[in-house]
């Protein structure tokens, strides 16, 4: 199930938030048992899958802090349960992509198990190990009951798409927390934010990113292929950050706080500060699990490299199975060292506008390595971007797609940028009722226009299901 | 700020509750009129559903099918994209003065070239002289009515692939200059991809030359408008509920023309070429001759001697009651429902004349036309 769908909206969060409110007890059971059900709805099967990872996961936790306290070594079961969810991770996502490798190295020709995706395995599999990793550092207590923390590793409103929570911001939380108007209120805000901005702004911007994406590239003019890479960066950003919205939203409506995942990522002006912008609880994650325990920065400039490498070859192959996203990775990395070698200083000296049109372009080639599987196409569409494919500067057809898109650009162009913060911030110092009014006003806007999108949608897909 | 949250709170989940309270409450409709298809039902429970995921599908699309005012909902968001300056919705322009045409998908010319192969190779060894009269869509003639810079130019290079690769012994109808130089008259439909009868009547008037019949006069029918409410396919696929509807005007020949029309599969005849009945409902285009069928004959009291086969899509649906009047017998055959062989049917029935009508973008895209190649109803059973 996707939040953005009138399944979800209609039917399944009403009941769940009645059960949930009304009950007023067995919070966690309940939230735990809607979340299995979320989870198995389009593919029931792996349903079991996510019982045994919470399984696994539970028992080991509590194996490691009992080796600990019998100072006992605790290593070999956290290397146990780093290959047991590592295992897991591999089989299911990468096992294709693996023996593709293979064969094309050895000749062979062995068929890969073809296994659809579970959903979110790549997030609940990354929560799982953090849970691990904590308890043997001795950063947070092994969690006894089991109800709470299958709840913490399925819980439905950031169980396919993230934010990935480590164990200890949420630990206390899940045993008390405070639900109310306050932070209901407040997650209703969120989520319907995060619902525009999937269903008014991703999905409107992603057809005209796969009706671009479909010209041979041979056709493509230079104005057309900009555009068609823009269309995808504000479409990936909007679906994925309109997520992160939703999630945090539901978070609270639950009585829970989630971290932040983004934060205005296309206003960097470097590569750097944009990946502190952009799903941060990743690369979160990647630093305290992978870049510190490596090493990080302390230990001389090779091990640094190294360490760089490391961390942005993995976030590369964790965005998908093919080479392109490993590829994307390494490009990512590569700019970050030269950064913080020599380049960020001369960038803080540069004037504004060098920062910010050195970032944007170097992003927006990176979304071309990302929106091909196929990296000869990839390649192509790169050279129609310059001009180097014969399609001209612009055509009839370029000239279509960009006056009939103007305004839906402009507003998500705008969406992007703190503007909107700054603007309600000086209407609320302004007036606090004219504030108050037009926020009711605007969430109930979004959700009548999500609404009658949802009821017309041909087209809702949603880019980090495959993650 | 606690007031606010409390408003807020009641404000979404009274918006949800109300929705999913009326989705339960309002009966469940069939089929959308406005949207020309059968809706979704409740699906049935079932383990092997569930596992196998359907159901989970099949909940998904209820809920949005029967979405309470589903009607309404989709004229808000088209009112929002039109606010937004988005001049195409799912396929279909939104064209100058009211117009909705259909955008030119990138075709897929393997389709073309084997359909156009298929009807070369029928048309070889065939003891009767076959003509093509492909009809072309609205986006070409009324280029003009498109948005700005909206391009039509797929449908042109489908048209010329047809003219270039079309068998010399099969004699193409062009009808595009005749009906682009009266572009100005109501010859399209606006809410619906098919040519009117004033549309058709051109065409029929330019095919005269080529069949053989003195075409008849503007001023030999009289003009019946038979409907002022039709919204097209066009309307339906499109999402735009801001348009005006059709008309749809009958040629009635001053010579008044008596025939008897059989819907053989059907089993069922009737003595008009307008199925009246159709104007109450969804599809009004199918006053002619009642839609599609697999095999319509039609007998009219001409006294000339000549018998017509047609292969065709709807496009001749308007199109046959023109020709009526110039033919003692007229077949009609649609290969999408017509499971005999064609070839001893046209042996069978002496044919000298075989008219093909297909509307460009539809013979581009139907693969059911290779059908036309088939020699013997065993291989077409197989």
């Amino acid at each position: 199930m996707v939040f953005s769908s009138l399944f979800f909206l209609f039917v399944f969060l009403p009941l769940v938030l009645a059960l949930y409110y009304l009950v007023r007890r067995c919070r966690n059971l309940i939230l735990f048992i809607s979340s299995l059900i979320f989870y198995a709805w389009g593919e029931p099967v792996y349903i079991l899958l996510m019982l045994f990872s919470a399984a696994v996961n539970y028992t080991l936790g509590l194996l490691i802090s009992r080796d600990k306290e019998r100072k006992k070594d605790a290593r070999p079961a956290l290397f146990f349960s780093i290959f047991i969810n590592a295992g897991l991770l591999c089989f299911f996502k990468y096992s294709d992509f693996l023996l593709q490798i293979l064969n094309s190295v050895l000749g062979t020709s062995l068929a890969g198990p073809g296994l659809p995706l579970p959903l979110g395995i790549s997030f609940y599999t990354f929560q799982a190990l953090s849970y691990i990793v904590d308890v043997y550092r001795g950063e947070t207590p092994p969690q006894r009951n089991f109800i709470a923390f299958g709840t913490y590793l399925a819980l439905f409103p950031q169980l396919i798409a993230g934010p990935i929570i480590r164990y200890q911001t949420v630990s206390k939380q899940l045993l008390q927390r405070m639900e109310g108007f306050d932070a209901f209120g407040e997650g209703v805000r969120r989520f319907v934010a995060g619902l525009g901005k999937k269903v008014l702004l991703a999905n409107n911007i992603g057809l005209l990113w796969e009706q671009i994406r479909q010209v041979p590239p041979s056709e493509l003019p230079v104005l057309t292929a900009w555009l068609g890479i823009i269309a995808f960066a504000l479409q990936i950003y909007f679906d994925f950050s309109g997520y992160s919205d939703m999630a945090i939203g539901l978070g609270k409506m639950f009585g829970f706080t989630f971290p932040e995942n983004f934060c205005h990522p296309y206003i960097s002006r470097s590569m750097t500060e944009f990946w502190r912008r952009w799903h941060i609880s990743l690369g979160t994650w990647f630093r305290q699990y992978v870049y510190i325990p490596l090493g990080g920065n302390r230990s001389g400039r090779l091990v640094l490299y190294r360490n760089l490498f490391a961390v942005w070859f993995l976030t590369g192959l964790w965005h998908g199975a093919a080479w392109n996203f490993v590829l994307w990775g390494l490009y990512n990395g590569l700019i970050i060292a030269l950064e913080k070698t020599f380049l960020l200083k001369r960038l803080c000296r540069a004037p504004r506008f060098i920062g910010h049109a050195y970032a944007i372009f170097l992003i927006l080639l990176g979304w071309v390595l990302f929106a091909f599987d196929n990296l000869t196409a990839g390649t192509h569409y790169l050279q129609a971007m310059f001009g180097l494919s014969g399609g001209g500067i612009f055509d009839n057809q370029s000239l279509y797609y960009w006056y009939t898109h103007a305004a839906l650009i402009l507003i998500a162009l705008l969406a992007s940028t703190p503007l909107g913060g700054t603007f309600k911030q000086r209407l609320l110092e302004r007036s606090a009722p004219l504030y108050y009014t037009a926020a009711v006003l605007s969430c109930l806007l979004v959700l009548l226009l999500s609404t009658a999108y949802l009821v017309d949608a041909a087209y809702n897909p949603f880019l980090y299901f495959r993650f | 700020m606690h007031l606010f949250n409390r408003i807020l709170t009641i404000t979404m989940l009274a918006f949800l509750t109300v929705f999913s309270l009326l989705f339960v409450i309002m009966p469940d409709q069939d089929f959308s009129e406005s949207e020309n298809r059968m809706l979704q039902k409740m699906p049935l429970f079932s383990w092997d559903h569930l596992i196998s995921g359907k159901f989970s599908l099949a909940a998904e699309k209820y809920v949005a099918d029967q979405f309470p005012f589903r009607d309404s909902w989709v004229g808000i968001k088209c009112a929002a994209e039109l606010l937004l300056q988005k001049k195409d919705n799912n396929g279909v322009y939104f064209g100058k003065e009211g117009y909705l045409l259909q955008k030119p998908e990138q075709a897929d010319t393997d389709v073309l070239e084997e359909n156009i192969a298929a009807i070369n190779r029928f048309a070889e060894t065939l003891p009767a002289q076959v003509y093509f009269l492909p009809a072309p869509s609205a986006a070409q003639i009324l280029e003009d009515r498109l948005p700005r810079f909206a391009e039509s130019r797929q449908q042109i290079e489908l048209q010329q692939k047809i003219n270039k690769q079309l068998a010399p012994y099969i004699q193409l109808i062009d009808t595009c200059k005749a009906l682009a130089a009266h572009r100005e008259e109501y010859i399209y439909y606006k809410t619906d991809h098919h040519w009117t009868s004033t549309g058709a009547y051109y065409a029929y008037r330019e095919a005269g030359t080529a069949l053989g019949y003195a075409a008849l006069d503007l001023d030999d029918f009289t003009v019946e408008q038979v409907s002022d409410n039709f919204y097209g396919t066009l309307y339906s696929k499109s999402g735009h509920r801001f348009i005006q509807p059709d008309a749809i005007q009958l040629f009635m020949p001053k010579r008044e023309l008596s025939c008897r029309v059989e819907y053989v599969h059907e089993k069922r005849t009737a003595d008009s070429l307008y199925e009246r009945e159709y104007l109450l409902k969804k599809d009004q285009y199918a006053v002619f001759l009642g839609g599609n069928h697999a095999l319509v004959r039609i007998a009219a009291q001409n006294e000339t001697g000549r018998k017509l086969l047609i292969i065709k899509d709807s496009y001749a649906n308007s199109l046959v009651p023109f020709l009526a009047n110039h033919y003692d017998e007229i077949h009609m055959i649609d290969l999408r429902h017509f499971n005999s062989a064609v070839r001893p049917y046209i042996e069978q029935h002496g044919f000298k004349q075989i008219l093909l009508v297909y509307n460009t973008v539809s013979f581009a895209e139907d693969p059911s036309i290779r059908k036309i190649g088939v020699v013997s109803d065993h291989t077409v059973r197989q």
